[in-house]
């Protein structure tokens, strides 16, 4: 290696980019050659002159504060909801949703279809007012435990709500009423896509009549020993997962794909 | 110590980089912020992050080209490089090569002759230095940043430190002359 090699290698030197056998040569070269030397030595000299200037620059002390501080202050569900709905991309979607809500409305009413009795259909329309803003949650709050006792206060059940990940916001509860009884839904928000989950809980210890969800015509996927039921709602552009545990029935719906609507649940 | 508390231990070189990047406080500030509030968001998707102070720096680097140069409408520098490897467009710059004569004493710089010999440079530039010789990111992180093939980040380094030191010289002769 001569002089000319080492100007060619020059800055990769400098910055450990080279393999160990380049390296060593030029070590070597470096060994002999006095004026090499003092070449990689003053380069070196202003790189640390330049790092301690920029160095010198401290975050201001309120930056840090500011920061947790905007974190933690999360957008409340109407924001969320209009920001949701208001974004751009979301408007084709959305109209789209909107013009099969009213489509299968009207269907729906002029054929006065048996499927007004079924308990998921019911529950997607449900979870189209949720979306389209006209279902307000009776109780707005982030806390599992306030929803849980909210349930209790009302109906007298005890409900538990599925273990949710941590990305997944609780937003709050309702009790629509669905063929003449009271219907836990409790409302999600992930990243910027509502998710509503409905509890229909053990029939024997549900006043009036009794309501049960008929999984049979679903797909059937078998994870982590729970079996889940997964469909697309009426309108094709929800999906619905489904699962018994204890004797209660889980409806979870939204517009996020099934795939992803099972991870949200921490064990299944 | 939790996840965002080990992110938050990067905040000075976050800032300064913004600052560098941005040139003025205000905008080193929401630049920042962003920043955190952005890679925060990632966090809660439940995903583990191999280099933090890297990951931190790519999402960084990519606010800064969306935000500050698309206000600024600065066009992007032409990548004629980008196709060939770095000592293939080294070899005609050999000439002109880093080591140059008559070198002027570094150590006198001052903060601030650093400071605006920076900040004279183009962003392209001024990013791969800093993040290069002030962060000792390596090239393939940095190429990883920018977006951009290897070759080209060398090239940017080279050009870049290349002018980054003839103005700095500039500045240590005049002092130089000042002190005699």
């Amino acid at each position: 290696m001569n002089c000319n090699d080492i100007r060619k290698y020059f800055y990769a030197f400098i910055d450990n980019e080279l393999d160990v056998e380049k390296n060593i040569e030029i070590l070597a070269h470096l060994d002999m050659c006095y004026e090499c030397s003092q070449k990689i030595e003053r380069e070196r000299q202003l790189h640390t002159r330049v790092k301690e200037a920029v160095c010198t620059v401290k975050a201001p002390a309120y930056l840090e504060s500011t920061i947790l501080k905007k974190v933690e202050r999360k957008p409340g569900f109407f924001t969320l909801l209009k920001e949701s709905l208001v974004l751009k991309s979301r408007l084709i979607p959305l109209a789209g949703i909107a013009t099969a809500v009213i489509l299968i409305v009207s269907f729906f009413v002029i054929s006065n279809s048996l499927k007004k009795d079924d308990i998921l259909y019911l529950a997607e329309s449900e979870f189209h007012n949720y979306l389209m803003k006209k279902l307000d949650p009776d109780i707005r709050s982030q806390n599992v435990k306030a929803i849980v006792e909210y349930f209790q206060d009302q109906t007298g059940l005890s409900i538990t709500l599925p273990a949710i990940k941590e990305n997944v916001q609780l937003v709050g509860a309702a009790l629509p009423e669905i063929k003449g009884v009271k219907v836990p839904l409790v409302f999600y928000m992930h990243d910027e896509t509502p998710i509503a989950l409905f509890v229909m809980c053990d029939s024997d210890s549900m006043p009036g009549d009794k309501i049960n969800i008929d999984f049979s015509r679903m797909k059937e996927l078998s994870k982590n020993n729970m079996m889940l039921y997964t469909d697309s709602g009426y309108c094709g552009a929800c999906q619905i997962i489904g699962w018994k545990k204890a004797g209660n029935e889980y409806v979870m719906m939204s517009n996020l794909n099934s795939d992803k609507m099972m991870r949200i649940l921490k064990k299944v | 110590m939790s996840q965002k508390d080990s992110l938050l231990i990067h905040i000075d070189a976050l800032y300064r980089s913004a600052l560098y990047l941005v040139k003025n406080r205000s905008n080193a500030d929401d630049l920042a912020q962003e920043t955190y509030l952005r890679a925060f968001k990632f966090l809660r998707e439940d995903r583990e992050i191999s280099n933090e102070k890297a990951w931190l720096f790519k999402i960084l680097i990519n606010t800064f080209i969306n935000q500050y140069r698309k206000e600024k409408k600065e066009p992007s520098l032409v990548d004629f490089n980008s196709i060939e490897s770095f000592h293939e467009s080294i070899e005609e710059e050999v000439l002109m090569s880093p080591i140059m004569e008559n070198e002027a004493e570094f150590n006198k710089l001052l903060d601030d002759d650093v400071k605006k010999a920076l900040e004279g440079l183009p962003d392209d530039f001024r990013m791969v230095i800093l993040l290069s010789t002030v962060e000792g990111f390596s090239y393939k992180e940095i190429s990883d940043m920018v977006k951009c093939p290897i070759g080209t980040v060398m090239s940017r380094i080279y050009r870049g430190r290349r002018m980054l030191k003839e103005r700095l010289t500039g500045y240590a002769k005049k002092h130089g002359y000042e002190r005699e």
